[in-house]
């Protein structure tokens, strides 16, 4: 299937319009904030603390009288940067362990197979947290550990492609034609495990989106005063008693990023389910 | 036999490689250990007699050797941060963590599969719509989120549950229950919902089978096709997700226990990361592997022995 007929497909898809909507969403309040902010998101007014809705403050405003909407669009960007470079890093590292390990087999294929099954023991963000205690806190060494994660999704996608495609037909014959294995592997097997790459891509984002946010809660992620979802939600359980309204707000944010790209990965499985 | 011999070395050899990732993670880290613990001005002599005591002197494969030994006589380390051994630490926290998963876990499996039944049935109807969508929402929230949420609910508006802190079961096992049940509920709100999906896709599969038609076209009541039938043969792939949803849940815990200041592992191991108790994460990190893997053998083979059919495949 073709990239433009899988997509005019997918808007068929009343999950995938859902997560799109929602994804969109998030997006827009992210591209607001680069040309305007209602408030500078690190401004404190103490005097003006822990306020709820008000035209002056849509969000409210957090434990320091920092308005809550400004902080949430400058949040918003580091939750799609780390999103972005951990997809991107699993994407690129495990689609090429998973082609190597698909394409050539053998005992390579086995120690891949192997070192992922190593990986899934490590539950939830222990991986994580084992290699940031190793590296240290920071916005780096977080979406470097959130992309080591994300490996063996991509690995697993790629290869168990690459396994069913290798002696395809068509690759049989482009092989006769004479094409070389770098011309097999990006012109003639890839276009055809895309479409489950994308889904990956989709469902790793959700879940890197999660994993910061938890990392953050925990305080061994973003760093304050670098306005973080995650960081949000822990100010907002230590003002719980005052302002209870205030966990719902970066809540909902990492709710609707993470059903967001959940729902569309969901559409875009659907759409090539039944292309199958 | 032979199914089982290779399920055994398989066992052992995942059990051996995540030790050795474990130790070789943290040989990364720069700097050196005696350096670490004695400070950068101290006496040359005695960082290398202290480099000699602890055997970092040592080459890198007699190094792992050692821990490995150590850690099969149960002993790892001594925490810089709270002068203890490691294993006595850990071993105060595992009640903690093992009760929550225990109760997250039976939580899990009375709301999903019950749930996950229904739905294959139901899931269509108009009125299954509310269920659906929680059951997504489920997937979508995470357990931390979830839990600040029902601190919210359950203990700010409510006050019906403590939003904090542990009771041993010991000492009385009804409050031991409570403060149990806000994060065990967290927990199985996203675990009971990827339990639901398999429920309902194993039971839609197995409608379609053809011994259903047979059973259909005897003349038996549809109660007693689902019942006597389909529910048997569903369930059997369902539990292979058990591996996956022990791995969740002791995930979850991680993040969780911090939420609702539990005592357990979890927590542990985010204050250990802030300190950088190294020798303490090393040891929490290999034993929550540990009991991932063990667990993973265990449901392996149960499901060899529920359905014999799996050794031949």
């Amino acid at each position: 299937m073709r990239f433009s007929e899988l997509w005019k497909r997918c808007w068929h898809k009343k999950r995938f319009v859902a997560g799109a909507c929602m994804v969109a969403l998030m997006l827009l309040l992210m591209l607001a904030g680069f040309f305007w902010m209602p408030y500078d998101p690190d401004a404190m007014e103490l005097t003006n603390k822990l306020q709820f809705f008000s035209p002056a403050h849509p969000l409210g405003t957090d434990q320091f009288g920092r308005d809550i909407l400004s902080r949430m669009m400058e949040g918003a960007r580091y939750s799609f940067l780390i999103g972005g470079l951990a997809v991107a890093a699993g994407f690129v590292t495990g689609g090429l362990i998973g082609i190597f390990s698909g394409y050539y087999g053998g005992k390579l294929d086995e120690l891949v197979m192997k070192l992922i099954d190593v990986q899934m023991a490590f539950p939830g963000v222990l991986l994580a947290l084992m290699l940031i205690a190793v590296f240290g806190v920071g916005l780096g060494n977080m979406a470097l550990a959130l992309g080591i994660m994300a490996i063996p999704r991509f690995a697993r996608i790629t290869r168990s492609g690459f396994l069913k495609y290798r002696e395809a037909d068509f690759v049989k014959a482009a092989r006769v034609r004479g094409a070389g294995d770098g011309r097999i592997i990006f012109r003639h097997i890839l276009p055809h495990v895309a479409p489950d790459l994308i889904v990956t891509c989709s469902l790793s984002f959700a879940g890197a989106v999660m994993s910061e946010a938890g990392l953050s809660y925990l305080g061994l992620g973003i760093q304050p005063p670098t306005p973080s979802f995650g960081k949000m939600l822990s100010e907002a359980q230590a003002s719980i008693l005052q302002a209870g309204w205030y966990v719902l707000v970066p809540a909902a944010a990492i709710t609707l990023l993470v059903m967001g790209f959940n729902l569309m990965g969901d559409g875009l499985q659907e759409v090539i389910g039944h292309d199958r | 036999m032979a199914y089982y011999a290779r399920k055994t070395a398989g066992f052992i050899v995942t059990l051996l490689l995540v030790s050795l990732v474990t130790f070789a993670v943290f040989q990364i880290l720069p700097g050196d250990p005696a350096t670490a613990i004695l400070g950068v001005d101290a006496d040359p002599v005695q960082i290398e007699q202290l480099r000699h005591e602890i055997g970092a002197d040592q080459p890198l494969p007699q190094r792992f050797l050692n821990w490995a030994a150590g850690v099969l006589r149960g002993d790892l380390g001594a925490s810089y941060q709270y002068r203890q051994p490691v294993a006595k630490l850990i071993s105060g926290g595992l009640s903690v963590t093992v009760s929550l998963a225990v109760f997250s876990l039976a939580l899990t499996v009375l709301i999903g599969i019950p749930t996950g039944l229904w739905l294959a049935r139901h899931g269509k109807k108009l009125y299954a719509a509310p269920v659906t969508f929680l059951s997504q929402l489920g997937l979508s929230v995470p357990a931390f989120c979830m839990s600040i949420v029902l601190i919210e609910i359950f203990s700010v508006q409510l006050r019906w549950l403590p939003s904090m802190g542990y009771t041993p079961w010991a000492q009385s096992p009804l409050k031991c229950l409570q403060s149990l049940l806000l994060p065990a509920l967290a927990i199985s709100f996203g675990s009971s919902a990827v339990l639901i999906r398999y429920v309902r896709a194993s039971v839609s599969q197995q409608e379609g089978e053809l011994y259903v038609r047979t059973a259909k076209s005897k003349g038996a009541a549809p109660g007693r096709v689902m019942w006597g039938h389909v529910l048997r043969n569903s369930l059997i792939p369902v539990l292979t997700i058990f591996g996956m949803l022990v791995t969740d849940v002791l995930g979850g815990s991680i993040i969780i226990e911090n939420v609702f200041s539990l005592p357990g592992i979890g927590r542990l191991i985010s204050t250990s990361i802030a300190t950088r108790d190294l020798p303490l994460i090393q040891g929490l990190v290999l034993y929550l592997a540990g009991i991932v893997v063990v667990c993973n053998f265990v449901v392996d083979i149960l499901y060899s022995v529920i359905d014999p059919r799996i050794r031949l495949k």
